[in-house]
This record gives C-alpha cells, structure tokens and sequence, in this order.
C-alpha cells in the first residue's frame, strides 16, 4: 500500500468484498435474464418470418406468449436486483464500525489514531461510493435494462447518475457526523431512503411540466453532492476531537422525554421482564420509524391538497405508500429487529442476554409476544393516520363502505394483513441461531425469498394449465411444514427447551388462524369465480406453525455455540 | 421444567473433566480438568488467549463441550440452564449490559429472574459503589460499568460468583478495596468465588485455589499455599563458569550466566541440593518463589526456552570471556 488513501480503498474492497461478489451475481442473473429474454423475443420474430403461418396460429401464439412472459420476468427481477444492489451499496460505503465503548457506530474510531487526514478519512469512502454507484447504475442502465425495454423507452440516465451519488454521499454524511444521536440519525436516514425512493420513481410518473421539474431536482442533487464532503468533513473532525455528544441541551431534553416512560414499577417474574426488555429494545425505533414515514407521505399529501389536488385520487396516493410500507419493509425488519440485537445489529445473543437464567422457550415466548404487540401497534398506526387522511379527504364513509365491501378495500387490507404476519416471522429461526449476518443482508436474502415466492405464485396464476402441479406442489409443502413442525417441537420437549404449554399454545392459535382464513377464503370464492381448491391450498400453508416450532431450537443454537 | 436441585456436600460445585473444544484449527482447550469445591476462592490465572474465557463460557453453558464434560452443583449448564443460572451470579468480560437502559432498571430488570434477590443488599452495593440509579449504562465509565455489572451479579447471593477478568477498567484502590473485599466476603459466608484474571498479584491475594493456563491446557493447579510452599529459588554458585545452563531434575526456569545462576524448582529439597553437590557447586540463597515467578516458569515455557537459548550462547561467550581473562 503505498498512500493512506489506498489503504482506506483497500479496507472498504477487503471488508465488502462478498458485497461486491453479491453484486456481481446480482449483473450475471439480470443479464442471463435479458439473454433469455431476447431470445425468445427473437424466437416468434423468426417463426413469423420463416413460416407461412397466420399470426393467430397456436405456435405463434405460444411464442408470444412465452416471449411476453420471459420479458415480464426479466424487466421485474433487474428492477428488483437493482433496487437491492443499491441497498447493499449504501450498506457497504456507509464505511462505519459499532464502537462498545464509545456507544456508537459510525466512522471507525480506529481509523482517527492513523496520521491519516481528516479530508482523506472523507473523501476516499465518498468519491469511491459516487464513483461504484454511478458505474452500477450504468451497468445496470447500458448492460441489463437497454436490451429488454422497447426501443421507445429512455431511461433517465443523467436524473439517475445525480441522484444515486448524492443519495449516498447525504446517507454516508448522516452516518458519520451523527453517531451521538442514534435516534436521530436512524430518523432521518429513514426519510432519506424513503424519499429517494420517491424520487427514484418521479421520472416514470408522468407528471405535469415534468422537464422543469426535473431541471431543478438536478440542481439541488448536483448541490447536496457538492456540499456532502464539506459537511460530512466539518462533522467526521468534531467526532475526531471527541466533539460527538456534546449538544448537552439536545441530549438531555431526549433523556427527559425516555425518563417519563422508564420502567419504575417492579416486575411480576421472569417471563414479564423478558417481554420487557424485548418490546422496549426495538419497540420504540420501531414505531418511530414507522410514524415518521406516515408524517413524511402526509406531508407530501398535504401539499398537494392545498395545491388542489383531487381528495378522492390524494386519499389513494396516501393509502397505498402507507401499505407498500408496512407489509414489505416495516413488517420484515421489525421481525430482524427482535430476532438481533439493534446497536451492533448482529444476530448472535449477547452474554448478558444469554445468561439470563429463563428457558429458551421463554426467551422465544417473549420475542413473539414483544413481535406481535410493537406490529399491532404499528398497524393500529397505520389505521389511524389513513382514517385521519380519509376524514381530511371527505373519504371516510367511502372508505368504512368499502371496507364491509368483501370485493373492495376491507378485502385486499385482510390480505395485507395476513401477508404481513407471514413477513413478520420471516426467516424467524434462521435469525434466531445468530449465524447467520444481521442488518441488511439478512433483509436482503428475505426480500429475494419473498420475491421469488411472489414471481412463482404469479407464474401458476398466468399458466391455468399447471393447476394440478401447483396443487401438488401445495401440498407437498404443507405436509413438509406439518411434519416440520411434528419433529421440532418433539425434540424441543424432549431437550426440556420448551413446555408443553407452549406447544399447546401454538398448536392452538395455528388452528384457529388457519380455520379463520380458511372461512374467509371459502367467502371470498363464494363471490368470486377463484379456484377454490387452490386457494384453500395456499390458506393452509399461510399461517406459520413450523417456523415457530424451530424457533426454541435455532435460539438454544445460539445460546449455546 | 427441570427445578433446581441442590448437589450433595461432596459434589464440587464445578467439576470439569477432560473438556476440549476446538476453534476451526485452533484448539482454544485440550483435556482441561478441574473441580472447585464449595465454599472456595477458585483464581483462573493465564495469559491472553490461554482459553480461560473459553472455560468460563463452558461453565455458564455459552459453549457445548466438544469432548469431556462439564458438571455445575452436578448438572450440565447446556441441558439445565435455567437451575444453573439462577445459581450463578456472572460478570462478563465484555461488559455487556444493554446500553439504552438505566442502572435502576437494570437493578429491576434483573431482580425479576431472582426470587433471593436482596433488595437492601443491592440498594447498599449501589450507594457504596456510587452509582447514579437514573444513568443510562451507556454513558457509565468502564469503571462504573463493571460495578453495575457487579452489583447485578451479587444481589442476588449467588452461590457461585463468577467473574470473568472483574479487575478490567478498575484502578488499582477500587480494586483492592472493593473487588477484593467483596470476593472475601462471599467466600466467608461459605459460597464459591471462580475467577480469571491475569493479575497475579490479585489472585495471590484473593484465592484459595489456583489453576494456571497456557495455551488451552492446565498446567498446574493446586492449593495457594501448597503451590508456594513447592516452588522455590536457589541460587547456586559453580568454582568455574559451566559450559551451559546447569541441567536440574525438577528445575523450571534456570538463569545467569559465568558463576552465579539461579535456578526455580518444584520438587524436594533434598534430593535438589545432592543434585547441586554433584554438579559441583553450592548453594548459597534459597528464597521462595512468587506466584508472579512460577508463572512465568510454568506458562512461558515456550518464550524461557528462546530466552535461555539466548542465555546459554551468552554465557558461552561470558565464560570464554572469563577464561580468557
């Protein structure tokens, strides 16, 4: 290493280095995706112009078909690996490391003994992270989308080269200069990535005077990129003299604002205070989060409304960001938040965690309890503010109608509502053994697992004609959890990790949840030409019972190594 | 729910017996045993990296015993954690407390896990430890963090405390004055103190039992006292420089160099000074050894082997020197 600056580089591509395979994985996929894609594209292409037959004919019509299908899948898996590549980015250049002692994480504390500058400690993390995120994008761009989207259609490549860089230098800059103020900074990199998530999707909106708009957005992104390094060096030199939590006034009034809700009263046993500790670790952050989002889509909403927007089409804009919210993000990650612990955001217990003297199925118990309550709360959250949204609206009759409505809004929230639950436990064992990586890889690997649950589930739905093998598979995969769950929670007794009660427990409301979707799904098929059978399938695998039936045992993996 | 059964007088409180555990190709214990009867001040003493925390995690059930076994109050802490722990009063090594807590609800907190939790008992160690009950642990010092950590493992009367390098963070009079006292005290009262330090001179103060570790293995243990009074420093005198080191039976560390060598032994007295006779020098200063000595004789067999190899050429050259001159 022959300067401080290759060295900084070299540490970032050392410790990433699976990041950047993953990545790399992520291209060869989405380009062996669009290799098929054109290919069959190519296919019908050829059959209309080699044969004489008609374009009604049943070759042409499946090449079709399958070419449409094969583009589907090719458009929809590079958006999401993309998507999930520039999460891993922002992971991977946040270029910060927990420090127990200072009680932090953010720039390595490490790094402030070398006689490296200041400006260097900034600059090298920053300028690589522009520089691989813009060559990312333009990977993803030239290489993967260019050959699957139609001839008309232009990505923005320019708005995306802005945007993505200055995205990242803000994100990298709120990681390092705030490491005394967790909260705040978990805030607002939560309004971060939601907005540029927002804006990531301005550009396919179709909005009104759309070339101004995006004129000015591209200025402030190519400002906020300018001024990032000047900010984040001013912050990273007052962490560097030990300057992190000096807001005394700031830090006192939040200790304040916790003191009010300290725990004073004594706890009735053990199995109260483990719920305790499980609930008030995460359960805060959580909520926070979550409202935080909920103000930040109102706000946008509110604007909008005084800028006559229409409240009937405002009230839509508002409850669906809310959803796509809650169920696919906010639901996993609290499910990861509970499993792990939230400081270093690792999964393997910690000592003073593990020495508690309760059974592991208590330490399970507890985790599920503190799960489901911080997730009700969050739902009732989210009821509240699109209830408020709604009467702001002059939408709330409509909407209550809609939700006794079996066809309408009431039926797709008890779907939600039940997908959430399923994302909620997630890979809730595979968590739970600690061995495997905490925030955001494990977030990650989920997303892809649901994903292509979700890509499967469509591909039966578009393909009526493999219904029995759909059927098969179904149950193939119910009498697997079944039997799952059997084994597990035998061996769970017979290692004394769990009671019997807590098999009693889950048996029953396993039960009883099933029974429920599966009265309700007999409902909606009732009104609807759905297949019955297959949906009644799919009900019985929804409700989880395995994952809950390995849970004591994956926890007793992680407690004793 | 396996309930807490009390072990018999004559089970020791931990008993080890051939544990080994494997870390990848790093073997972290190879064939430890040990027992700690009841009532003992039982001091781990080794050297970073020795595998004492490794031991310690095997005793609270953290680690499953690859090969060997490991019993505490005559159960197995990985099959009945739940009677083993509530038993044990822990201080970790790393401090670990969760930082977002207050030290009043860390009191609390661990109070419900404890039906013999002494509140008056807690309430004393916090107001003679100092510590602010409304202060979050993340903003304790290592100091205070370690009494935090202390307190939480005592108040409950635990009848076994185990602390696992208690005196790191803590300057030299709170370590004295508190640790030491406190360990006293739980051991007067008849229950059973283990723990690791690499401060020699703490453990010599404190404990009533000794192991010493290298390397994953014990390479001695035994009572203090029985320790000291075996190991012992002779000096002996030669007519001539020797050609190299003098080579002892039961001789652990020799040193020097030309006439005067000193040599640390285990073993009996007599046959050691017949042993000298025959080497044709005299003994002139036998002197105990300090734990601090036999330590270094025991656990740095390794690094003394290079050194008096060093030494050995040294006093080659010394004596050439000296019969030249």
């Amino acid at each position: 290493m022959t300067s401080p600056a290759a060295a900084l580089a070299w540490e970032i591509w050392r410790k990433n280095r699976f990041g950047f395979l993953l990545l790399f994985v992520f291209l060869i996929v989405c380009l062996a995706l669009g290799r098929l894609a054109t290919h069959f594209a190519a296919e019908v292409e050829t059959l209309q112009l080699s044969s004489a037959l008609p374009a009604a004919a049943p070759e042409i019509i499946e090449a079709n078909a399958r070419a449409t299908d094969w583009a589907g899948q090719a458009k929809w898996w590079s958006g999401v690996l993309l998507g999930l590549a520039l999460l891993v980015t922002l992971a991977m250049f946040a270029f910060a490391e927990s420090s127990p002692l200072r009680g932090f994480s953010g720039i390595p504390s490490r790094l402030f003994t070398l006689p490296v500058r200041t400006a260097q400690l900034v600059a090298v993390p920053m300028a690589s992270g522009a520089c691989f995120v813009a060559l990312l994008y333009l990977a993803w761009s030239r290489l993967v989308f260019a050959p699957v989207l139609q001839q008309d259609v232009q990505l923005p490549d320019g708005y995306f080269l802005l945007l993505l860089p200055a995205a990242l230098a803000v994100f990298q800059t709120l990681v390092w200069t705030l490491p005394g103020f967790p909260r705040t900074r978990a805030t607002l990199l939560i309004l971060l990535i939601t907005t540029v998530t927002v804006l990531s999707v301005l550009p396919f909106a179709e909005l009104n005077r759309w070339s101004e708009r995006k004129a000015a957005l591209m200025a402030i992104y190519a400002v906020m990129l300018g001024a990032a390094p000047f900010v984040a060096w001013f912050g990273v030199t007052r962490v560097r003299n030990g300057d992190w939590r000096d807001w005394p006034a700031l830090t006192a009034l939040m200790n304040r604002v916790a003191d009010t809700f300290s725990r004073q009263r004594e706890f009735t046993g053990p199995a109260a205070a483990q719920f305790w500790i499980e609930r008030r670790r995460n359960g805060r952050l959580a909520l926070w989060g979550l409202a935080l989002v909920i103000l930040f889509v109102l706000g946008l909403n509110a604007i909008l409304l005084l800028n006559d927007g229409k409240p009937s089409e405002l009230f839509g804009s508002f409850y669906g960001p809310i959803l796509m919210f809650l169920v696919p993000i906010w639901t996993p990650m609290l499910g990861l938040m509970v499993c792990g612990d939230l400081v270093s955001r690792r999964l393997p217990l910690t000592t003073f965690q593990a020495t508690r003297p309760v059974a592991v199925g208590d330490l399970v118990l507890a985790k599920l309890k503190a799960m489901f309550i911080v997730w009700l709360g969050g739902c009732l959250l989210a009821a509240l503010s699109i209830g408020t949204w709604a009467v702001v609206c002059g939408q709330f009759d409509a909407w209550i109608h809609q939700l006794y409505d079996e066809r309408g809004e009431g039926m797709s929230l008890v779907i939600a509502g039940a997908l959430s639950l399923h994302f909620l436990l997630g890979l809730f064992p595979l968590w739970l053994t600690g061995r495997v990586p905490g925030l955001p890889w494990s977030f990650v690997v989920l997303l892809i697992i649901y994903l292509g649950l979700g890509d499967v589930i469509g591909w039966f739905d578009r393909h009526p004609n493999y219904r029995d093998t759909a059927l098969l598979l179904m149950g193939a995969a119910a009498a697997t959890k079944l039997g799952i769950a059997l084994l597990a929670f035998r061996q769970a007794i017979k290692r004394k990790l769990v009671k019997r009660g807590f098999v009693f427990g889950s048996v029953s409301i396993w039960i009883i949840g099933t029974a429920f979707w599966l009265w309700l799904v007999s409902r909606i098929t009732e009104r609807f030409n759905w297949d019955e059978v297959l949906l009644l399938a799919f009900v019985a695998l929804l409700f989880p019972i395995a994952r809950i039936a390995l849970a004591p045992l994956a926890l007793a993996m992680n407690r004793h190594r | 729910m396996t309930m807490n059964t009390p072990a018999s007088s004559s089970t020791p409180v931990i008993g080890i017996s051939d544990l080994s555990r494997r870390f990848k190709s790093k073997l972290a214990l190879d064939t430890v045993s040990l027992n700690v009867e009841r009532g003992q001040v039982f001091g781990l003493v080794g050297a970073n990296g020795a595998g004492k925390t490794t031991l310690i995690k095997h005793i609270l059930g953290l680690l499953k015993a690859e090969s060997g076994s490991v019993r505490v109050f005559g159960l197995d802490p990985v099959a009945e954690p739940v009677a083993v722990l509530s038993r044990v009063g822990f201080l970790s090594e790393d401090r670990d407390l969760p930082g977002w807590m207050r030290v009043d609800e860390l009191i609390r907190y661990t109070r419900a896990f404890h039906a013999k939790w002494d509140a008056a008992y807690a309430e004393q160690l916090r107001q003679q430890f100092q510590l602010d009950p409304t202060a979050r642990i993340k903003q304790l010092s290592r100091g205070e963090l370690a009494k935090a950590g202390l307190l939480v493992a005592l108040a409950h009367r635990p009848e076994l405390l185990l602390l696992d390098e208690p005196s790191s963070g803590l300057d030299p009079v709170v370590r004295r004055e508190m640790l030491e006292a406190i360990v006293r005290t739980v051991a007067d009262e008849g229950r059973t103190v283990f723990f690791s330090s690499h401060l020699l001179d703490e453990i010599e103060r404190v404990s009533d039992r000794v192991a010493m570790m290298a390397c994953g293995r014990v390479v001695l243990q035994g009572r203090l006292d029985e320790i000291l009074e075996s190991h012992f420093r002779l000096t002996l005198r030669f007519p001539t420089p020797p050609p190299a080191p003098p080579k002892l039976a039961g001789a652990l560390l020799v040193t020097g160099s030309g006439l005067e060598w000193t040599v640390l032994c285990n073993g009996a007295r007599g046959e050691l000074a017949d042993a000298v006779v025959k080497l044709g020098a005299r003994i002139v200063d036998e002197t105990a050894a300090s734990l601090d000595e036999i330590f270094l004789a025991r656990v740095g067999g390794e690094r003394s082997t290079s050194e008096n190899l060093l030494l050995q050429a040294n006093s080659t050259t010394s004596s050439k020197t000296d019969a030249s001159g």
